[in-house]
């Protein structure tokens, strides 16, 4: 088999206050909300607050250090499991009022993923990099793409998943051209508590976390519904998205009614040219996640596999140090070798191919 | 009426261009169309799910403009809307247009239809 690709590991500061010393005066002075600000916290009870595996909080750690936040416990973790390199997707508490402020967070990450994180380990890259931009200022996010798409450690874009919105609108198209022409594929993330966004579900704020945590993924579906029916890959044909919170096990019934009612409402989105679902393939990825599958027996889970196309639409993401964290060994262990190495390796190296090239996928093993 | 037999629709003056006729032929009937002066018979069942597909409204096609967003109006008079489903059909050629390059085509049975000293006739009934 090829590399096996972790393809959504989340890279956390050592403190938060780290981030404001890759900022510049004066936005460094402004307040950013912590990396535990999530909208519900986790009722793990893993020390300290239930979000992160508690293995994952750095040696002698105080009381401002934050879980995940040493690589070299993370390339332990790549190592155990037989990973051979890993996609980080860094969180910035999603969208923030104050847009130039969020604008320089994002920006601030990018130059902090790549001073810790991005460096080769033992002479061999290990980590890749998500470029963070601000999804409300476009021309601001063109230009932070511009100034990381020659870095070859950084493979894809990285926005909210809760915006104001959704994502195959006009407004975006600015981001998604310059991305396309990068080869840069966007992750649209799950990020938010910076209070800006809107409530985790259509219809308000459930009660529970784990609504929140059921529901929460399934937000992709207005981006997927959106991208394709403002004809966002027929105007840039190899622009590829990637959802890292996962939301496969609820995609098939959704490309099943954009299927059976595109016939009838052809006409009010003309640019559309082939069925909803014929663009799956070519455009749209999900990472694998712990808490999405159905409990069928063996011959069920391959039907299942089969009707839902898991082995084209999903890639291998451990979701290190998230409590949520999945090894390799259990992504699909009822399907046949060939089906698990597509989405444990093939798949990213293909989704990826125009950032990590054959030679370094071979190199990092 | 056997198979393989004719039906005269009417006189050719009754049908002029941008009209259709539904005559009581075969299980379902047929409509007869004539679409700028090319005759098309096709069977009022559509392939789909069986709806009285004659019907339905003879309209035109939505195509992209060449401004953003811009939705252009084209061969009006040559598509045909189920009215159950609103599936779009190519009259003469009796196809579901969004379908016509999956590898699931959609096509209405269709009939040869010409027409004889002034009369519209059917063939193959």
């Amino acid at each position: 088999m090829a590399a096996v690709i972790d393809t959504v590991v989340h890279p956390l500061m050592r403190r938060n206050d780290v981030l404001q010393q890759y900022m510049r005066e004066p936005l460094k002075r402004l307040f950013v909300a912590g990396s535990y600000r999530s909208m519900y916290p986790a009722p793990t009870g893993d020390p300290p607050h239930g979000e992160f595996l508690a293995s994952a909080n750095p040696k002698d750690a105080g009381p401002l250090d934050l879980p995940g936040s040493d690589p070299t416990m993370t390339l332990a973790f790549l190592d155990e499991n037989g990973l051979d390199f890993a996609v980080l997707v860094p969180l910035t508490r999603g969208l923030n009022a104050s847009s130039n402020h969020n604008t320089a967070i994002c920006a601030a990450t990018n130059d902090w993923l790549t001073d810790v994180w991005l460096g080769e380990r033992a002479g061999r890259r290990r980590f890749y990099g998500s470029i963070c931009v601000n999804p409300r200022d476009p021309e601001a996010a063109v230009a932070e793409i511009r100034r990381w798409a020659k870095n070859p450690a950084m493979v894809q874009v990285v926005v909210p998943m809760l915006v104001h919105t959704p994502y195959g609108q006009r407004v975006y198209h600015p981001i998604w051209a310059e991305a396309a022409s990068h080869g840069l594929p966007v992750a649209v993330r799950n990020d938010g508590g910076s209070g800006l966004e809107y409530p985790p579900t259509p219809v308000g704020y459930p009660r529970f976390f784990i609504e929140y945590h059921t529901l929460a993924s399934g937000n992709f579906g207005t981006h997927l519904a959106s991208l394709i029916t403002e004809g966002v890959f027929e105007k840039f044909p190899n622009l590829k998205f990637v959802f890292p919170d996962g939301g496969h096990d609820v995609l098939s019934h959704l490309g099943w009614r954009l299927d059976t009612t595109f016939p009838a409402c052809r006409g009010e989105t003309p640019w559309v040219k082939k069925m909803p679902t014929e663009y799956l393939a070519g455009h749209f990825r999900f990472a694998s996640a712990r808490h999405e599958r159905p409990s069928f027996d063996a011959q069920g889970m391959a039907d299942w596999a089969r009707i839902s196309d898991a082995e084209t639409l999903v890639m291998f993401g451990s979701h290190y140090p998230h409590w949520t964290v999945m090894r390799p060994d259990e992504l699909f262990p009822e399907l046949p070798e060939p089906a698990r190495d597509r989405m444990l390796a093939g798949n990213a190296l293909d989704f990826y191919r125009d950032r990590i090239g054959a030679e370094a996928a071979a190199a990092s093993r | 009426m056997k198979a393989g037999g004719r039906y005269v629709v009417g006189s050719v003056d009754e049908l002029p261009p941008g009209t259709m006729k539904l005559v009581p032929v075969g299980k379902f009937g047929v409509g007869v169309y004539n679409v700028g002066g090319e005759l098309v018979a096709l069977t009022n069942y559509c392939p789909h799910r069986g709806g009285p597909l004659c019907q339905g409204q003879v309209i035109g096609w939505a195509e992209q403009g060449e401004r953003p967003w811009e939705i252009r109006w084209s061969r009006p008079g040559e598509i045909l809307r189920c009215p159950w489903h609103q599936w779009e059909f190519e009259i003469k050629s009796g196809s579901a247009i969004i379908y016509q390059e999956s590898k699931r085509p959609y096509s209405i049975r269709m009939y040869p239809v010409k027409v004889e000293g002034g009369e519209v006739v059917l063939e193959g009934v």
